[in-house]
């Protein structure tokens, strides 16, 4: 069925769920959102104000409260009662506290509204889009194969290892698919002719190497390898080349037709990963069922679930303590997304309509965000898409933090890229909640400007004297405070388990200095950024100070100056009290998460290039010398090996034995295993062991019993979020992190100095002693 | 005929015994007389200055003015002295003794030095520790406190007569500087609307001509002796209740006269049968219209009156006015040059000159926003050779708000020199910006010669004041502000929108009405020419502002109700016993006692000022005898609109109690809905209380009628909110649940 994709049809067709309701709900919702918004810009006394706080702050606890009771109406109340709160402390902004003083204090004092405004309603926006999360199952496949569509699996890479790319391309062909309906391509973009004629005969030589090693692979595993000539439009020009340039029917039965000795691709749907995704062998069968329900359905997307914390959680330590850093994305918001008709394409761990992504023209390529774009484009001409939160792609993290702001910077710019160049606002074929999904998803990423200000405001007062907030201490109570409290307290509740108080902020902080700059450049040249691959699975051997550390350090002492500064200024013009009262409270928060920052760019050692994950799994481990079986509880896992908790003879250490475990799809694995260590632990002994893998095969039956269970994902995935911290502890929480990671930075550079004195030392009294070699010869 | 001889011989003699008790001698404390307050004069040489007014109607034989000094023990009776100067001439030299450290001083003062008008007066002293060595001329020893709280003058007077020409109305009869006589007599023909509004002008007339000072008015039938009397009529009135049939009464005209000792014979007496020192001012037309023009002539300020008995009032031509257009007043959004606010340029010169004020006065409804920020634009230029630490301080209502550095030795000169106040460091109404330079030499050792004439600061008459455009909105009731500019019936100052309601047709309620325009109109700066006036039970229910005046007994029972002396439930609140000054709990302050600070700045009752152990209390609607109630709150029927009500047990109290409210220590303690002026002389004390509902009066948004229900009645607002809230919770879910249901048709959530 071919859909017709007309704008206006398409506008309907969006909007559709909107113009379904009838005249009087429609009028009503608006009537009443109106005194809503009237209401929340009503002019009160002072005391007014805080009387209605109040008693709006004990409601939203009475609704939280009443939450079991009241369900999706606590939910409704408690995101509007917040954004009411929330809304009235912009209106005194805007009306009351922009008042003219000089030429740079408006300067800063609008850079700063501008600011708060950004945080206001993105805020507002994030609750909307909140509002009401779409929890789905997997859509059931039709036992008759023949329904099923063709899917091709694409693979693309550009400079990762082979063996990075091994891992996922072994796991693709374990998916659980019909195998003629499924074909899995590695897209090298390493190994174009551009660059194995690299004019540098050095990079030529790797290209070919790596290409060559790809190539092998791909035969071993029965894949295919396609690359094209020329490097352009990266990822997104790298898949297209496959997708545009195939030239096949729209329904093909063999899925791939070799057209001049290369293959092309011609499945009815594609899973798109990154070669660092492991998909797991459920993959396809949870997520094709969808697309045979709705004709419409451009694009599925699933969660990347990262087995490795992101560097701000392993410098900081809270991997182990706190949900991970994208739990927030893809355990939250994309389920509210979804609601809308919104759902992200994340670039990864996605399976999309061949026929509506030819329809675009492929993949966006004009952004550096591709993922975003495309899934927009795909939006704005009426398509829906399906978010399923349900881990079935393992990927990694950047592990050093100079990765990790490569990689957020490439996501700040894309977005800032789509709000310029293809603004959701204006975008025809939209529908309002479309919008303003997009537009939040834009907007959030000017994040780092509002951080900045946040952090120099209250210097540019006490320092400088400047203006830059107009309201004294009890407006402040009134107005602020209750606006902060609700909206952290509905923030716990909406992302209370997928993120703990205050680490938005934290966050936000640690990438603020470098992200601003790199927004700012989109502003001045939205074409320009180029897309640059994150670096993965990097080893670092030793902790050390990142060469990023420098701009926290600065912002730590400026902060730490503004104590003293902030004295003076009190002794010297006590008019001002209030306002230098609330800038010092809003410095030490600066200070604190600054203290936080530090802990963040000393970079923590990190050897282990196979990251495990946690399960709680019974195996069998037979020893073939003795012929005996013991029964052992595995405790942790990765594709080297595994931690079991087990009774083992004494001698057990260095023993080779093999492995019987079963995943959640009832297959059996007999894995070889060496023991490397043994600790003791109250139920037995703790074994570290390393998978025996001798040859390929067994390599092939490691990563399928590893990555293959979406089943122990889940586990692992739940046991990360199980955890939430209300806004109190949560404060505690950061101020105890921030101590830490200071205390670590501190130790770390301690040591280094400490280090340096002893070189010194050494290095004299080798000179010492070669200048007496030298006189008594 | 011996008869009628020795009748005119006692007249005569009545008279001159008159005269006679009019020279007299008299006390006078010195606060009386100008605004002063004990002082320290420190340091080698210091000085303090303050003016003494004389009115046009003394002449001063002769004055002494008693003060006591301390000086300190640490002087050298041989070059420290204190000398008083009275235009700038020495009249007296004390020796300041050491051994004798406190002092009484009587100093004659001849009469001729004490002119008609302010009399400059200086206190100097120069003080030194000693001869032989280097002296440091700001050694803390170097002291002399001078008691002048307690210091008085006694005047030997001698009355001037009255001159019998009209412009004497606006020179001579009601002039600020006269302290004492201040009592004026209006006449009416009749206890009519019409004549009780026309007195209320000329009381307003008079009142204003006094400036500040307080005014006694009497509204009588008749003339009364020893005051000034104004006798309002047409003029067939006049001449009946005068006896004369002379034409010159004819038309609109003011005439003035000595005050008769007869009044029907005013005709036919000469003046020898007159008092020579009191005049009887007529004010007449032919018909009400004439009349009222000569009313309004007479209660301009500004009408110029000719040297002449009589004055024809040709025509009238009044002002176009506009809201709060107060006297000196400023408005938000307008700039003013401190020139214009009676601050030409200023040259402070020595080490610590005296520091300029400015007065400003703010409409008293203004919202003072703490977000909002007056500057002060200044143009300055100051002396080389300064040290450093000179500094040009700026305080604002006595309290320091900052301080610009004249840091550079070589002089500079600032033109545009901001400096931004808080405007919620300003005060509703009256406000005063004080300038105050602390020039230091350069080189202050002990045994060099300082050069103290370099010592210049000039701050240039066309520096600015802007105020911020904010909005007019203010939580009533607040008796405090119908003192500092006729608050809310000020608001237009010819009071067009401002109705009196007698609830009696007595003369008693008559004249309370006349007083309390008169202090309206004195606040205002600008008399009430569009008054209505009314005898009424019930106020007028159309949109104007009501001062209803009467005895309790006759004040309507509906009224009585919304008062906040409610005269059927008891108005409860807190009386209080040993008073003392509210403390807070713990000190220094931190940041939440600041916030618990700023919050108790709402108090409910005003008793809360202060520390007080409270009785709970209960008021039925009476007022006993010796008692007047002044009384703020909404019109029961028209929103927005306020009735100040003014009431006492009988006539008598109704009038002293409108006579009490002059008193500045009665206005200041007036506040909140309610005051309680206990009219025994001379104290009048005073209980303000705030037991009545609030409202909101102003435009703080472009629907203002919203906002103040709202404000007045925040928990109605937070039910309404609450059920628009529910409902929108309600319409989201259910739209919400459909577009779910829809959103999961094709696949399965």
């Amino acid at each position: 069925m071919k859909t017709k994709l007309t704008g206006t049809a398409n506008t309907r067709a969006a909007d559709s769920s909107i113009t379904d309701l009838n005249f009087f709900t429609v009028g009503a919702l608006l009537l009443l959102f109106m005194l809503y918004v009237y209401a929340a810009g009503l002019i009160l006394s002072i005391e007014n104000q805080l009387f209605l706080s109040l008693c709006i702050l004990i409601f939203l606890f009475l609704f939280k409260w009443a939450q079991p009771y009241l369900g999706d109406f606590s939910r409704i109340a408690l995101v509007t009662l917040s954004a009411y709160l929330s809304l009235r402390y912009w209106f005194f902004r805007t009306t009351s506290t922009l008042t003219y003083t000089g030429f740079w204090d408006s300067i800063f004092l609008i850079l700063l509204y501008m600011a708060e405004t950004h945080g206001i309603f993105t805020h507002l926006m994030g609750m909307l889009v909140n509002i009401s999360p779409l929890q789905r199952r997997p859509v059931p496949l039709p036992e008759d194969a023949r329904r099923l569509p063709t899917v091709d699996v694409f693979i693309p890479t550009y400079n990762e290892s082979p063996e990075i790319v091994e891992t996922t391309a072994a796991a693709c062909a374990q998916l659980i698919y019909p195998q003629e309906k499924l074909n899995i391509f590695i897209l090298d973009d390493g190994g174009t002719n551009q660059k194995v004629n690299d004019t540098d005969p050095k990079k030529a030589a790797l290209a070919r190497k790596r290409a060559e090693e790809l190539q092998n692979l791909a035969k071993r595993l029965g894949i295919h390898y396609v690359t094209r000539d020329k490097n352009v439009h990266a990822k997104a020009g790298n898949i297209n080349s496959l997708l545009m340039n195939s030239d096949c029917e729209e329904s093909h039965e063999n899925a791939v037709i070799r057209k001049n000795g290369a293959p092309i691709s011609c499945g009815e749907l594609i899973l798109t990963l990154d070669c660092d995704h492991v998909p797991t062998k459920d993959f396809l069968q949870n997520t094709v069922g969808f697309f045979l329900e709705d004709e419409k359905l451009a694009f599925v997307q699933t969660p990347h679930f990262f087995i490795n914390p992101t560097p701000v959680e392993k410098n900081l330590e809270t991997d182990k303590l706190s949900p991970a850093e994208n739990e927030m994305f893809y355990g939250g918001v994309h389920l509210g997304l979804d609601f809308w008709n919104s759902s992200f394409f994340c670039g990864s761990a996605a399976v999309l309509r061949r026929k509506y992504l030819r329809d675009i023209g492929g993949l966006s390529s004009n952004t550096i965000t591709e993922d975003a774009a495309t899934a927009l484009k795909l939006h704005s001409k009426g398509l829906n898409s399906i978010y399923l939160n349900k881990p079935m792609a393992v990927g990694l993290s950047p592990d050093a933090f100079d990765g990790f702001i490569i990689q957020r910077s490439r996501w700040a710019k894309g977005m800032t890229q789509i709000l310029l160049l293809k603004n959701p606002l204006f975008l025809k074929g939209l529908s309002i909640p479309q919008r303003i999904c997009y537009l939040n998803a834009c907007l959030y990423w000017l994040f780092g400007l509002a951080r900045i200000i946040f952090f120099l405001s209250p210097l540019m007062f006490l320092f400088f004297g400047l203006r830059v907030y107009n309201a004294s201490i009890i407006q402040v109570v009134a107005y602020a405070v209750p606006h902060l409290i609700a909206s952290y307290y509905v923030s716990n509740f909406l992302y209370g388990k997928l993120r703990h108080p205050f680490f938005s902020e934290l966050f936000e902080t640690i990438q603020s200095i470098f992200l601003a700059p790199a927004v700012l450049s989109v502003f001045l040249r939205p074409r320009a950024p180029k897309f640059k691959v994150t670096p993965k699975s990097i080893s670092l051997e030793k902790d050390y100070l990142t060469h990023l550390a420098t701009p926290f350090y600065i912002m730590l002492v400026l902060a730490g100056l503004a104590y003293p500064v902030a004295a003076i200024r009190y002794l010297s013009n006590p008019s001002l009290y209030d306002t230098i009262i609330i800038c010092v409270i809003w410095n030490t928060f600066n200070l604190l998460l600054m203290l936080c920052c530090l802990g963040v760019v000393w970079e923590s050692k990190q050897l282990r290039k196979a990251h495990r994950f946690y399960v709680k799994e019974k195996v069998t481990l037979d020893d073939p010398i003795n012929n005996s079986s013991t029964e052992a509880m595995m405790v942790n896992l990765s594709a080297a090996g595994l931690s079991m908790i087990a009774n083992l003879d004494d001698d057990s250490r260095s023993k080779k034995m093999i492995l019987r475990a079963a995943d959640s799809y009832g297959n059996q694995y007999n894995l070889p295993i060496q023991i490397l260590r043994s600790s003791p632990h109250p139920d037995g002994k703790l074994y570290g062991c390393r998978f025996d893998i001798t040859n390929k095969e067994i390599q092939q039956h490691v990563i399928g019993f590893v990555y293959g269970d979406s089943k122990r994902l889940k586990y692992f995935h739940q046991a990360q979020t199980e955890q939430t911290l209300n806004s109190f502890k949560g404060f505690f929480n950061l101020n105890k992190i921030g101590l830490w990671g200071t205390f670590r930075n501190i130790r770390g550079l301690l040591r280094i100095c400490w280090h340096s004195i002893e070189l010194i030392v050494i290095r004299n009294i080798l000179h010492l002693k070669d200048q007496r070699r030298i006189s008594t010869s | 005929m011996r008869r009628f001889k020795i009748t005119i011989l006692l007249i005569l003699l009545l008279n001159m015994v008159q005269v006679a008790s009019w020279a007299a001698s008299f006390k006078i404390p010195l606060r009386k007389l100008a605004p002063i307050q004990d002082v320290r004069l420190q340091g080698t040489k210091d000085s303090y200055r303050f003016s003494v007014p004389i009115p046009k109607r003394w002449k001063v034989r002769n004055a002494t003015f008693h003060f006591k000094y301390t000086n300190s023990s640490a002087l050298i009776p041989l070059t420290s002295r204190l000398v008083f100067l009275v235009h700038n001439q020495p009249l007296a030299q004390i020796r300041l003794n050491p051994d004798v450290p406190v002092g009484e001083v009587v100093l004659k003062i001849p009469g001729d030095l004490l002119t008609a008008g302010y009399n400059p007066c200086q206190i100097l002293v120069s003080q030194h520790y000693t001869i032989e060595e280097c002296e440091d001329p700001f050694s803390p020893e170097l002291w002399t406190w001078i008691n002048l709280d307690r210091a008085y003058f006694n005047f030997d007077v001698k009355p001037e007569p009255v001159p019998r020409n009209v412009s004497a109305i606006s020179n001579f009869l009601f002039d600020p500087r006269n302290i004492f006589g201040t009592t004026v007599n209006l006449i009416i023909p009749d206890l009519t609307p019409a004549y009780v509004k026309l007195a209320s002008l000329v009381a307003s007339g008079i009142s204003l001509r006094y400036n500040y000072r307080p005014v006694d008015f009497n509204l009588s039938k008749d003339i009364q002796a020893d005051c000034d009397n104004i006798l309002i009529g047409t003029g067939e009135e006049i001449r009946k209740f005068l006896n004369d049939t002379s034409s010159v009464l004819d038309g609109p005209v003011i005439s003035i006269h000595n005050l008769p000792m007869n009044i029907h014979s005013m005709a036919t007496d000469t003046d020898l049968t007159r008092d020579p020192y009191k005049a009887l001012i007529t004010l007449s037309g032919n018909d009400q219209a004439e009349l009222e023009m000569v009313v309004k002539a007479f209660a301009s300020v500004a009408y110029p009156f000719p040297d002449s008995p009589r004055a024809k009032i040709a025509d009238l031509e009044l002002p176009t006015i506009e809201p709060r257009m107060l006297k000196n007043g400023l408005l938000p959004g307008n700039s003013y040059s401190l020139a214009s606010l009676g601050m030409e340029s200023v040259l402070f010169k020595g080490i610590s000159p005296p520091p300029a004020d400015i007065d400003l006065r703010l409409p008293s409804d203004l919202y003072l926003s703490p977000n909002k920020f007056a500057s002060v634009v200044l143009h300055m230029a100051y002396d080389a050779a300064l040290r450093s630490d000179s500094v040009l301080n700026l305080k604002l209502n006595g309290k320091f708000i900052t301080g610009i550095q004249l840091d550079n030795p070589r002089g500079d000169y600032f033109k545009g020199y901001t400096v931004n106040l808080p405007l919620s460091a300003f005060r509703p109404g009256s406000n005063r910006l004080t300038f105050e330079a602390v020039l230091t030499p350069l080189h202050t050792d002990k045994c060099t010669l300082i050069q103290t004439e370099n010592l210049r600061l000039t701050l240039f008459g066309d520096s600015m004041l802007s105020l911020p455009d904010v909005p007019y909105w203010i939580k009533m009731p607040k008796m405090s502000v119908f003192f500092e500019d006729a608050f809310p019936f000020g608001k237009w100052p010819d009071l067009r929108e401002t109705t009196i309601a007698l609830t009696e047709k007595t003369f008693s309620a008559a004249n309370a009405a006349v007083n309390l325009i008169a202090i309206c109109a004195q606040k205002i700066g600008y008399p009430p020419f569009e008054l209505a006036c009314q005898f009424n039970l019930n106020p007028p229910d159309n949109s104007k502002d009501v001062f209803m005046i009467g005895s309790l007994p006759t004040i309507p029972e509906n009224i009585v109700e919304h008062a906040p002396l409610g005269g059927i439930n008891p108005t409860q609140f807190n009386y209080q016993h040993l008073d003392r000054p509210k403390s807070t709990s713990s000190l220094p302050t931190n940041f939440w006692s600041k916030i618990t600070k700023d919050l108790s700045e709402f108090p409910r009752n005003m008793s809360d000022y202060v520390q007080a152990a409270t009785v709970k209390g209960h008021i039925y609607g009476e007022v006993a005898s010796g008692r007047a109630a002044l009384m703020q709150f909404q019109h029961p029927r028209v929103m927005g609109r306020t009735i100040m009500l003014l009431t006492a047990a009988n006539g008598k109290d109704l009038i002293t109690g409108s006579k009490t409210i002059w008193d500045p220590a009665v206005q200041a303690a007036c506040r909140g809905d309610l005051a309680f002026i206990d009219l025994q002389a001379p104290k009048y004390e005073t209980l303000s209380v705030m037991v009545g509902p609030s409202y909101y009066l102003g435009k703080p948004s472009a629907v203002p009628v919203i906002e103040n229900l709202i404000n007045a009645h925040p928990v109605i607002f937070l039910m309404a909110l609450l059920l628009v809230l529910i409902l929108f919770f309600g319409l989201i879910l259910k739209i919400l649940k459909r577009m779910r249901k829809k959103r999961t048709a094709s696949a399965n959530a």
